[in-house]
């Protein structure tokens, strides 16, 4: 599966002050037939590389380009790396059982549109019988991308795709996954600072007594806060650096 | 302001799912627009009187009216034909003595199937040469009802009788209006008869420029009106002339009750609020529908007031009386392409019609109501007219007919689906020249308003991804009255045209009229089918716009015209104006902005006619199945 990087723009590992999100993106241009009328459909990797720091999703977006000639026939999901979560993005869009666009979804041509949350229209309710593409611009995805937020981005995010009614094929021609987001040094889902000042485990800017005793709260463990040299053990190495920083944060 | 309680007739949008989940025999009903060039054109406009005619060189009367008349006449140069009407001809004697060979002719029992199904006359046509002749009809041993038509060849003497109202109401006053064209009137009778049986002769009177019969029905339903005339033609011979309507009666189910209003939607749409009044429904009726439609105008950039648009939509009235709001809506863009302010609009042309064969129920000319609204601006014009500013959601629904899967050959595909018309018992169409992924809609022995045949055509859809129709007879007009105004699998087809119409009588036809008139001899049939009327159709394409028009093919036919007496059917032919195809006159089967696919003789209305059925014509049919949007 050819899947490149298009970009990557990870936080420093040392920043001081509140960190700002940033995006990174992963693409790929490598087409597929889709099935027809193949509930299993098929799917595609991208790869969201580790960086320096462990971050979190705080926003995320899919530009998707799907040429079909009965774009109702579509189902798109989107699954995180850890495969703890499958969001349906595209679900038969316009399939009613009667009325418009009809019992067999929206028949228009093509999908070249970014999903995202903000955008004003639901890809639901974007269907016309006279826009090609017909789907195009921004729209919203049947379920909300928001519920990416908190999940670490590293890893292999995989697009499923799948025609569920046979007659019309189509073909997966790109996408491209953009996630807003931000560290999270203490892998707790929540945007966080990596902070400068190891040590400072209540992050009140002073090495304390009171940091003292959350390290030995955790004395024997692998919690990653308190685990300050990052050996996978909270133990006497961290209550040396603990020590070595004792005093107020620079 | 009225300050009742009013029901709004509209469902959100939003609503629309879940509304369609509760039964999927609902249907979404579309917001039709049309450009101004269409109210110019008059194609979104009441129809003229002209077109609301209905036109007779002939005469058909009771057997036992013509006892104390003239059994003769004088031959003109057309065709000339005396045909006893009954369904037990054996039993009858008819002989034509023609002069001035005295030749004597019998009449031959000749099925009239083409008018009213089953049904059989006696005819005799007048030979050629003849200068006069006297004929003899002898009820014998029959004891059943005849009419008689004669048709007396003299083809420029013609009878046009028209209602004065586009739709008649239960104790309003209605007139019947006659003409004559080609000669003078002398004297006339208009007799209406009820649904019920009951006749009232009326007589025909000057009034003003006008010779009318006034009349005030006072029952709901088909009533018959037979209108009786002598006249003399150009060279001063008294000719009989008759004409054979259906006149539809009915309730005031809807009244126009006060000021329209309107409203910008959050998507900029310009909603217009009609209060209405209603009727409680009828306890025996179905699902009342009407279709609503008026014109908006307003003021360019010079101050004129310029044609903006024409909107409509079909709306399902509630089954409680009392006051009610039905809407219509407006696409800005429609606003911003004509250059129009859109804080000064004006309302015209406000009518609402019932969806059974469209009658008026309620017009305004010019309602007077200035829209006056806090209205956006309607932004850059724009480039071109699109097919969401033709026909939009409206979030609306209508109820369906029944879906039905079975003997589908191709459920889920983009199919063509070949379709019959009005009270038929036989496909029409030569199957083997279509291919791809073709159904047959057989729905037999069937009277349906256009919206009914209609709705059965979407039910069908739902089982399709897509269709095109190529329909015959009434499937012409059904389907063009689906793709105006509901949604359904005819808005998905790709291809050239979505709608084929072969032998379609889009301006009517006049044996809608005979056929109900013929009722009390041959049985009621299939039934009265006021849609097919002049006057019912010329209401009905009031309300079909050009761009429903532009996707539609349309051929027409007739018979072999040769050196001989020819005709598709020999009663018919004297009943419809030369060329026809036995059941359609070749000028009302014209559609004004459709693709005219051409005239072709040698075939036939359906079968049963002396040429050969029309859609059994495999090189159209060819021509068909590849220029057909599926």
């Amino acid at each position: 599966m050819m899947t490149h990087l298009l970009a990557i723009a990870l936080l420093g590992l040392s920043a001081a002050a509140a960190s700002a999100s940033t995006e990174v993106s992963t693409c790929t241009d490598a087409g597929f037939v889709v099935p027809d009328g193949n509930s299993a459909g098929r799917s595609t990797l991208l790869t969201i590389p580790p960086g320096p720091d462990p971050l979190v999703v705080v926003g995320a977006r899919l530009e998707l380009e799907v040429e079909h000639p009965w774009v109702g026939d579509l189902v798109v999901r989107l699954v995180t790396p850890s495969e703890t979560m499958t969001l349906t993005l595209v679900d038969r869009p316009g399939q009613v059982p009667a009325g418009f666009p009809g019992p067999f979804g929206c028949g228009g041509d093509d999908i070249v549109a970014t999903l995202d949350d903000a955008a004003p229209v639901s890809i639901e309710a974007a269907c016309t019988t006279d826009q090609f593409p017909v789907f195009t611009g921004q729209l919203r995805p049947q379920t909300p991308l928001a519920a990416l937020v908190g999940v670490d981005p590293v890893g292999d995010w995989r697009i499923e795709i799948a025609d569920l009614q046979s007659g019309d094929a189509g073909t997966f021609v790109s996408a491209c996954l953009r996630l807003e987001v931000d560290t999270d040094c203490d892998r707790d889902g929540v945007p966080d600072d990596c902070v400068s000042c190891p040590g400072d485990l209540d992050a009140d800017g002073a090495i304390d007594g009171s940091d003292l005793s959350v390290l030995l709260g955790y004395w024997g463990t692998s919690n990653q806060s308190a685990d300050l040299d990052g050996n996978g053990m909270v133990s006497g190495s961290d209550l040396s650096i603990l020590l070595g920083n004792w005093g107020g944060c620079s | 302001m009225r300050s009742h309680l009013r029901i709004p007739l509209v469902l959100a949008l939003g609503m629309l799912p879940s509304a369609l989940n509760a039964g999927d025999h609902l249907v979404e009903a579309k917001d039709i627009s049309a450009a101004p060039s269409d109210i110019v054109s008059g194609r979104v406009r009441l129809p003229a009187d002209s077109a609301r005619e209905t036109s007779s060189w002939t005469a058909m009367r009771r057997f036992e009216d013509l006892m104390n008349d003239d059994f003769g006449f004088q031959p003109g140069p057309g065709k000339a034909l005396v045909a006893v009407l009954t369904n037990d001809p054996v039993n009858w004697e008819l002989r034509l003595d023609a002069l001035p060979s005295g030749e004597a002719l019998v009449g031959e029992i000749h099925s009239a199937d083409a008018l009213v199904p089953g049904g059989l006359a006696r005819v005799v046509r007048v030979p050629r040469g003849s200068t006069g002749t006297t004929f003899r009809i002898d009820p014998a041993e029959s004891t059943s009802p005849a009419w008689i038509l004669v048709a007396d060849g003299a083809d420029e003497l013609i009878l046009h009788t028209r209602l004065d109202v586009h739709g008649a109401i239960v104790d309003s006053p209605v007139a019947l209006v006659a003409r004559i064209e080609g000669g003078t009137l002398v004297d006339g009778v208009t007799r209406f008869r009820s649904p019920d049986g009951v006749e009232y002769e009326v007589p025909l009177a000057t009034a003003g420029p006008l010779v009318q019969a006034d009349f005030r029905p006072d029952q709901v339903g088909d009533w018959t009106v037979h209108t009786i005339v002598t006249a003399r033609d150009r060279r001063g011979i008294e000719r009989r002339r008759t004409t054979q309507q259906i006149m539809r009666v009915m309730r005031p189910e809807l009244t126009l009750a006060g000021d329209v209003s309107l409203e910008q939607l959050g998507d900029g749409r310009i909603e217009l609020d009609v209060p209405v009044s209603l009727l409680p429904q009828d306890e025996l009726g179905g699902p009342r529908r009407v279709a609503l439609a008026c014109e908006i105008w307003g003021r360019d950039a010079t101050g004129s007031m310029v044609p903006v648009c024409w909107v409509a939509r079909m709306h399902q009235l509630p089954s409680a009386g009392g006051d009610a709001n039905c809407t219509l809506r407006v696409d800005p863009r429609w606003l911003a392409l004509a250059g129009v302010e859109a804080t000064d609009l004006e309302l015209r042309e406000l009518r609402a019609h019932s969806s059974q064969g469209f009658g008026l129920l309620a017009h305004d000319p010019l309602p007077g109501h200035v829209l006056r609204g806090v209205v956006k601006g309607s932004g850059t014009p724009p480039v071109m007219v699109s097919g969401d500013m033709n026909a939009g959601r409206s979030g609306e629904v209508v109820d369906g007919a029944q879906r039905s899967n079975e003997g589908l050959l191709s459920p889920g595909g983009h199919v063509l689906l070949l379709s019959h018309g009005y009270c038929t018992d036989q496909f029409p169409w030569r199957t083997g020249n279509f291919d791809g992924d073709v159904e047959l809609y057989e729905d037999y022995g069937q009277n349906l308003s256009h919206d009914e045949f209609a709705l059965r055509f979407e039910a069908r859809g739902r089982s399709y991804k897509s269709m095109g129709i190529a329909g015959h007879s009434q499937g012409g007009h059904a389907a063009a009255h689906l793709f105006t105004f509901y949604w359904s699998a005819l808005d998905w087809p790709t291809g050239n045209r979505r709608i084929q119409g072969v032998g379609v009588p889009w301006l009517g036809t006049s044996l809608a009229g005979n056929a109900a008139v013929l009722g009390e001899v041959f049985g009621i049939g299939c039934g009265t089918n006021y849609d097919l009327t002049y006057e019912g159709c010329a209401a009905w394409i009031s309300f079909i716009p050009t761009w429903v028009r532009e996707d539609v093919s349309y051929w027409t036919t007739s018979f072999t015209d040769g050196w001989f007496y020819d005709y598709c059917q020999i009663v018919t032919d004297v009943l419809l104006a030369d060329p026809d195809d036995g059941t359609v006159e070749r000028t009302a089967g014209q559609l004004d902005g459709a693709f005219n696919g051409g005239h072709k003789t040698g075939w036939c209305h359906t079968r049963l006619m002396r040429d050969p059925p029309q859609c059994r014509d495999s090189d159209r049919n060819v021509e068909i199945n590849s220029e057909a949007a599926r």
